[in-house]
């Protein structure tokens, strides 16, 4: 009997917790029956138990929400919530995934533009080219004028530039007998020397 | 009426919502479960301030771990994990015991009751709230822990198992001993009336 107590002694709390196998409660409920040791323990369980959920647990919670919401707020924003926020935000605008992927486009778009080395060279060449082409049209409209003081100063400036060890002239003439292009690859330019118009 | 499987639903699209950012959702979740979270910390630590600190610092890290939390639990369960993890960090972090909440447990030892009686249940409720709550502060925040959230917030062997991440059988060998320390605790009061 005292063995069988101490066994069941183990089941008492589960018992009065429903956590036993249908068996196992039988089993504690044919022990109960004829021992009051075993019934005095599980009555205290019981009255502990029900104590427990008396005893005056309420915390104050005044302003928990405002304090925890506060303390969200001045988190960093994670960069996968930054980027789901701007996605979402253009997806709003295009049915289904659409808004992603013109998002995705853009962004594409704007760092082969921005970022790339190739494409800052793309975009200096185009630069380059039109304002040469905007020279020789303005060129072509102008009369040739060529003077003295304009090719004293050119084969001046040109000496200037050979004096330089990395400049590379590649070109120093023109249709125009007055007018002087040459590249400059140390500063990625295209020098176009012009006589004053006078 | 809320039917509690409305109650899960409206609860995934809370989460859901609280995921992509928004704090209102998260603002209801936190309303939800604030009591309860709380409790959970008190459990472990058995100090309001702290346990109030704690919860705040649970829903913290949830909203930052939101893209971490699978459906394979409830979001409760969850939250009472990650309350339960810090708060009893915390207790061996700080590695102190609370002093009795209020003036209770020192009056109230002051005054045993002088009546016979072979049992705590002949203790006044006043007298018995007292010794309970000393009674709850001699146990080690896990044994406190388990019966806590067994009696007072009502989980499961399951979910004490999977909120406090110790087997089933942890579970119950330390809700016996805690009772058993409880009830032995309280019987020297009746025993203390009686001599």
């Amino acid at each position: 009997m005292m063995a069988e107590t101490d066994h069941l002694s183990l089941m008492l709390g589960p018992f009065e917790d429903r956590e036993l196998e249908p068996h196992e409660y039988q089993e504690v409920a044919f022990h109960l029956a004829r021992c009051e040791q075993c019934t005095a323990e599980l009555a205290d369980y019981t009255q502990i138990g029900r104590e427990l959920r008396t005893l005056n647990l309420e915390l104050p919670l005044e302003g928990f929400k405002e304090a925890v919401m506060q303390r969200i707020e001045n988190l960093p924003v994670p960069f996968t919530l930054r980027l789901r926020r701007m996605f979402g935000g253009i997806g709003e605008l295009f049915p289904s995934n659409l808004g992603i992927a013109v998002a995705s486009a853009v962004a594409a778009a704007i760092t082969v533009i921005l970022v790339t080395p190739y494409a800052q060279t793309v975009t200096n060449r185009s630069g380059t080219s039109h304002e040469i082409a905007r020279v020789e049209r303005d060129l072509a409209t102008a009369p040739a004028v060529t003077t003295q003081n304009a090719r004293t100063e050119l084969a001046r400036d040109v000496a200037q530039v050979e004096e330089e060890p990395q400049a590379v002239i590649s070109k120093l003439e023109s249709d125009i007998p007055s007018v002087a292009v040459w590249n400059e690859p140390r500063m990625d330019t295209t020098v176009i020397w012009l006589p004053d118009q006078q | 009426m809320r039917t509690p499987s409305r109650q899960a639903g409206d609860e995934a699209e809370l989460i859901d919502r609280a995921r992509k950012g928004d704090s209102e959702a998260f603002g209801v979740l936190v309303e939800r479960y604030q009591r309860r979270v709380a409790n959970v910390a008190f459990a472990v630590v058995h100090n309001q301030d702290d346990a109030i600190e704690l919860a705040q610092e649970t829903f913290v890290r949830a909203y930052e771990n939101l893209s971490k939390f699978e459906s394979r639990s409830s979001f409760s369960t969850w939250l009472y994990r990650i309350a339960a993890n810090l708060a009893i960090d915390f207790w061996r972090r700080e590695g102190r015991h609370v002093v009795l909440r209020g003036e209770d447990a020192e009056n109230e030892l002051q005054r045993l009751p002088t009546e016979k009686g072979d049992s705590f249940k002949a203790a006044s409720r006043k007298e018995l709230s007292g010794r309970l709550s000393q009674a709850l502060e001699e146990l080690t925040p896990e044994h406190r822990a388990v019966i806590l959230l067994r009696e007072v917030e009502g989980l499961s062997y399951d979910e004490i198992s999977e909120v406090l991440q110790c087997p089933r059988g942890t579970v119950m060998s330390r809700l016996h001993y805690a009772r058993n320390r409880m009830r032995g605790l309280l019987k020297d009061l009746g025993q203390d009336e009686g001599g």
